[in-house]
């Protein structure tokens, strides 16, 4: 879209603050805790990715999307809504916005598809239309959506980077939609911040490399092949965010070998954002990856249930309690 | 890096309200919760509405109508008050209750949401009204828009209004200002018409409708050819030009600009292939010359249908305007020109000479005042007066009525199917269309194919469809001096027997 971010909806109206959204999440806290909280969004994420897939969406559609899912929820609680509903409705509009119209029983058949082992999805057009009502409702009409695509292509083509590393920023783009830094921040800075994490796992590999000498499984030279999938950045940004203690401020040591051997560090400094601000996206998306390790999609479905029928809420000891022991405790 | 940092606080970014002082992921899991206090003061709160501390759309029930200003079968029009203000409210119906609310509307709400500029009409809100499952009341979604005294085409049928030159020379220049905004943002119209521009008492022109607006294409896409109202469609369209731009707005900007000055529609086509025989009267066969590559376009290949083109037309417009001053000749000439390449953008017509000398463009708010006029206030006039006189104005009557009568046929809502009973077959084809002008009504959905079949007088109208009526030349426009009805032309105004609305309907 050609017009301005900062006169946008989406800009004035939602970029959001955290205790907003501390807020929006407060009733479902009282039955689940955290971390199953996040599971079981994940999973719906994944849910608009899966559907958006089959129907062949392109990603901006799927982004759309899931960014009306979350806006929908922080105005509403999981607990008291039905999200595969919400998920449903939250597609549809997104591809009537996204100018990629679908039929609406397209949509309810791949979701009855989806979710046929998961209880089904006993929804009618009219419902989803229905409900369509009451989305575009809590979403006050404010339906354009800028992504960090864009930005990341633009940034791209200034840093004439290589087509490996922006691919992996695209990754990391797609993975930040299971955070949610799209309603706190602006989409620049998340690409920034994608951006940022490639030059860290970039300068990273370059260390790694100079240290055992022989770097004969990589030579690349240190850069992200695109040899490397999706599942070793993975990897890769887990051993990250396990190591993160807050030094991420400091890409190390990438003078003269950023990407494109340009001073990455100075050209982060140079730019006219908040460092601050990249670097609490990139600390949000790291830790996704730490979430990540211990998710299973089978285990959300009982997670679900236990937000869904939990009658007593759990009181905020035993929350915290069952915080410190959630490992064990999940699969309820 | 740090220092940088605080060296560029001024980012635009807006802050968040409490900006937490540490990192608090809800996704890490070793720091939660992210403020302790949250979960614990609150048992079981009624939080719903608590988060709702940002401003939404709001309801229905805020405002008081006070009149319908339009009605069509896209949309209906509301004069409505909300805290002493005036507004205009526009429903938006759902054709199919089984597909949600229509991806045209959400394109209106999105391209409006996304312009702001001082002429063009401001989305200010939107109104739900969430409807009951126990009354069985259909949820209603409104478009919520300024009240605006006039749109341009009541406005010329107003016999009390006449435009002086300071007069057209300001509604031009706002009319181009928006439009160059417009373009600018890389918006297409598709349904710039008189009746398509607000105007205000103080005499400020905001563009409105923006129901059959669209983005810009990336270059190759294809368009839809079947846009913008009959009267105002530039050539290209009829031939089936499907990878149209800008060009088809300054068309009807032309279009727009001769009927200030003549006071009438100037091209006025009883049938596409009459309107299109029009155009080449007043502005020249095509050739390749002046159209390159006018002859290979589709045509209505839809339909199966292609257009006559007589071959031996002279291009007679700049002789026609002459009347009315060279400069303003000059810049309808290069406003009308067949070709869309050589058509004037908004920008080079906002900087022709017409609008820069003497006498200048008037100032907002030095104009006289009018009473409200409508397009839709006018139809109802002529309803009221068609019941009177039903007696005098019968069937056989041709020429005086029939502009009149036309108007209904094609604008009142007596004639249109209801929401409920027309979404089928009821109205044929004119179900889809909407009925009434005016910038809050909505807009043709596609222009009309068929010729009309329910002209309220149909002896001499049903023919009308295949013959070709003479283009005449401009006549400087003859006004009523007392207040006769107002949509009653003069008879030698133009053979055309069919009125504005038939350039909207099938």
């Amino acid at each position: 879209m050609a017009a301005n971010f900062w006169t946008s909806s989406h800009s004035t109206h939602w970029i959001l603050d955290r205790r907003q959204l501390a807020e929006a999440m407060a009733e479902d806290l009282e039955y689940v805790d955290i971390a199953t909280l996040t599971k079981i969004k994940m999973w719906y994420y994944n849910l608009i990715g899966k559907i958006g897939k089959r129907l062949q969406f392109r990603q901006q559609v799927i982004a759309t999307a899931i960014v009306y899912f979350k806006r929908f929820y922080t105005k509403n609680s999981i607990r008291s809504t039905d999200p595969s509903l919400v998920a449903a409705t939250c597609i549809y509009l997104a591809c009537k916005i996204e100018e990629c119209p679908q039929h609406i029983k397209n949509i309810i058949t791949e979701m009855k598809h989806a979710l046929a082992n998961l209880g089904g999805f006993d929804y009618d057009t009219s419902k989803v239309a229905e409900f369509e009502f009451y989305l575009l409702e809590e979403l006050e009409f404010y339906l354009i959506v800028y992504h960090p695509y864009r930005d990341l292509t633009l940034i791209a083509k200034e840093l004439r980077m290589e087509e490996s590393n922006l691919q992996t920023a695209w990754f990391v783009l797609n993975d930040s939609y299971r955070t949610d830094v799209c309603l706190l921040y602006a989409p620049h800075l998340i690409a920034l911040a994608a951006l940022y994490i490639i030059c860290v796992v970039h300068a990273e590999r370059y260390v790694e490399n100079n240290n055992n000498a022989v770097s004969g499984d990589d030579p690349s030279g240190g850069g992200i092949s695109h040899t490397h999938s999706n599942m070793h950045l993975h990897s890769q940004l887990h051993s990250m965010a396990t190591k993160k203690s807050g030094h991420h401020s400091n890409i190390p040591n990438t003078e003269g070998h950023g990407i494109n051997n340009r001073n990455m560090v100075q050209w982060f400094a140079d730019l006219n954002v908040e460092i601050e601000d990249i670097i609490e996206i990139t600390q949000e998306i790291l830790s996704l990856y730490n979430i990540w390790k211990d998710y299973s999609e089978e285990a959300v479905p009982a997670m679900l249930h236990a937000l869904k029928k939990g009658s007593q809420p759990t009181s905020p000891q035993s929350q915290q309690q069952q915080q410190q022991s959630q490992s064990t405790s999940q699969p309820a | 890096m740090k220092r940088h940092a605080e060296e560029h606080q001024e980012h635009p970014s807006k802050r968040p309200l409490s900006a937490p002082t540490q990192h608090n992921s809800v996704f890490s899991t070793s720091h939660l919760p992210a403020s302790p206090n949250l979960s614990a003061d609150s048992p079981s709160p009624p939080r719903r509405k608590e988060l709702k501390t940002y401003k939404g759309c709001s309801q229905l029930k805020d405002f008081e109508m006070v009149d319908k200003l339009g009605e069509g079968t896209f949309g209906e029009v509301h004069k409505a008050k909300r805290k002493g203000e005036l507004l205009a409210l526009k429903r938006i119906l759902m054709h199919n209750e089984n597909e949600g609310i229509p991806i045209t509307a959400l394109r209106e709400i999105k391209i409006l949401r996304r312009l702001r500029h001082e002429n063009i009409v401001p989305l200010i809100d939107i109104a739900v009204n969430p409807g009951s499952r126990t009354s069985r009341s259909r949820a209603s979604v409104y478009m919520v828009f300024p009240y605006m005294d006039h749109d341009l085409s009541g406005l010329l049928n107003n016999p009390k209004v006449r435009l002086s030159v300071p007069q057209i020379k300001l509604y031009m220049k706002q009319l181009l200002e928006g439009t160059i905004y417009m373009h600018a943002q890389k918006i297409l119209h598709r349904d710039m018409k008189a009746a398509n521009l607000l105007i205000s008492n103080n005499g400020t022109l905001k563009i409105a409708d923006f129901g059959l607006a669209r983005p810009f294409k990336p270059e190759g896409e294809d368009y839809t050819s079947k846009v913008v109202t009959r009267w105002y469609r530039p050539p290209e369209l009829f031939l089936g030009e499907k990878k149209y731009g800008a060009a088809v707005d300054m068309w009807g900007i032309g279009c727009v600009f001769g009927e200030m000055l003549f006071g009438r529609p100037v091209l006025q086509g009883n049938s596409d292939q009459d309107q299109l025989d029009k155009i080449f009267q007043l502005c020249g066969s095509p050739t390749e010359e002046n159209m390159p590559g006018w002859s290979s376009l589709p045509g209505l290949e839809e339909k199966g249908v292609v257009y006559q083109v007589n071959k031996s037309y002279q291009r007679k417009l700049k002789e026609d305007f002459e009347p009315y001053g060279t400069l303003a000749a000059d810049l309808m000439d290069k406003l009308l020109v067949l070709d869309p390449k050589k058509r004037l953008t908004a920008f080079a017509a906002s900087d022709h000479d017409y609008l820069w000398v003497e006498p200048l463009p008037a100032e907002i708010g030095g104009l006289p005042v009018y009473e409200s006029s409508h397009e839709y206030d006018r139809q109802r006039k002529h309803e009221a007066q068609q019941e009177r006189h039903a007696s005098h104005h019968h069937s056989t009557n041709n020429n005086n009525a029939n502009n009149g009568h036309h108007h209904h046929g094609g604008h009142g809502h007596s004639h249109l199917p209801s929401r409920a009973g027309g979404g089928g077959g009821g109205g044929g084809s004119g179900a889809h269309f909407r009925a009434g002008g005016g910038g809050y009504g909505d807009h043709e959905r596609a222009p009309r194919e068929k010729p009309r079949s329910h002209a309220p007088s149909g002896s001499n109208t049903g023919s009308n469809a295949g013959s070709t009526t003479t283009y005449r030349p401009i006549p400087l426009p003859p006004k009523p001096a007392t207040a006769v009805p107002p949509a009653v032309p003069s008879s030698a105004a133009t053979s055309s027997a069919n009125p504005p609305t038939a350039g909207r309907r099938p």
